[in-house]
């Protein structure tokens, strides 16, 4: 939802990054909304020819002036200028971008490396939640891209310092195992304020960014990341019993 | 004659001449041209590059001073950043010193024929 900070966590290869400029990419050129994308790991190169594997021409984007994208280091993100006891509101590092363009999207990828400047939990919650309240009051929505470790099964563990209560929504991508063969699936785990989508459903990467395709009928596990048929699993059950 | 001499911004050419001179100048100039939202301190330039700190921040000056990059204030921190101003000229340059050094290369492979 409009002004709201979600969270899409996902174990490596899941698509994080491609959601997050595919998002920034439909909302400059289809809800005259500009954005600007903060990467602490790929250089804009790398991610301006990933992008074109998809039809997104970012620099196209940049040069009319609708997206910017910017890598930085995690530690810059966090450091503001201005204190809370003064008149003026604190100025973060990606106040400038956002400014310069009228930006009202923002993708940060991944916000894991955050971790690495901030290494306490607790205080690394609280310049988070510092931080995710400023990209509100400024207007802004924003995605936060969220690695998790484990590509399939196990536990699930979304992060250690309670990045889920911090956040408005949280989006996971997921390996999915069905039928010895590897799908991926998206769950809406949270939206705030809102009754949302409650079923997995399955998407692809294709051509064009990332395609959400239809429900895990007739499954059931799905976010254990090994899905098994309902009806296995019922007889299962029974013979159980 | 030292860098800094050729700071005015109407006298890209001289400039140009002398970053031709200057490996660690043209990778910057480069690296800011290939990844023009590229803001940071310059230790994480220097990481990105590959180069130590110290020669990297010396360079860095004076591409500040030359009006290429700008640098600000952010916390504690000095970030380091493309003035948009003058992406062609930066343009301009990395294509002047790319046929410079190719006709430099032919040079000394005939040279050496020779």
């Amino acid at each position: 939802m409009k002004g709201d900070v979600t969270l899409v966590a996902g174990s490596s290869g899941t698509g994080k990054t491609i959601l997050g400029l595919q998002f920034l990419v439909a909302g400059a050129t289809k809800f005259g909304e500009n954005g600007v994308y903060i990467s602490f790991e790929q250089l804009p190169q790398q991610i301006y020819r990933d992008a074109k594997n998809f039809g997104w021409d970012l620099r196209k984007l940049e040069e009319e002036g609708k997206l910017r994208v910017v890598c930085t280091s995690p530690g810059l993100v966090l450091e503001r200028e201005g204190l809370a006891l003064e008149k003026k509101a604190p100025r973060y590092f990606l106040d400038d971008p956002v400014e310069e363009i009228g930006a009202q999207r923002v993708v940060i990828d991944p916000i894991n490396h955050l971790e690495m400047v901030v290494r306490d939990p607790v205080a690394l919650r609280q310049e988070i939640y510092t931080f995710t309240n400023h990209l509100k009051m400024t207007g802004l929505t924003s995605i936060l891209t969220h690695e998790i470790p484990g590509i399939v099964g196990g536990e699930l563990r979304i992060s250690d310092f309670g990045l889920g209560f911090i956040v408005d929504g949280l989006i996971l991508l997921r390996f999915v195992e069905v039928e010895s063969s590897v799908k991926k699936a998206l769950a809406i785990l949270k939206m705030r304020g809102s009754d949302h989508e409650k079923s997995l459903r399955e998407f692809d990467i294709t051509g064009k960014g990332i395609e959400v395709k239809g429900e895990f009928k007739g499954k059931e596990g799905v976010l254990t990341g090994s899905a098994r048929s309902s009806a296995l699993a019922e007889t299962l059950m029974k013979v159980g019993r | 004659m030292s860098l800094r001499e050729g700071k005015s911004r109407d006298s890209s050419a001289s400039s140009s001449e002398k970053l031709v001179s200057n490996d660690v100048k043209a990778e910057l100039l480069v690296f800011f041209y290939n990844n023009p939202g590229a803001m940071d301190t310059v230790e994480g330039i220097a990481r990105r590059v590959g180069r130590g700190s110290k020669i990297v921040e010396k360079n860095i000056l004076d591409l500040v001073e030359l009006g290429f990059l700008n640098r600000r204030q952010v916390g504690g921190r000095e970030i380091l950043a493309l003035n948009h101003s003058r992406y062609k000229d930066i343009e301009k340059m990395i294509v002047k010193y790319v046929d410079e050094y190719g006709r430099l290369s032919r040079k000394r492979e005939a040279e050496k024929v020779e």
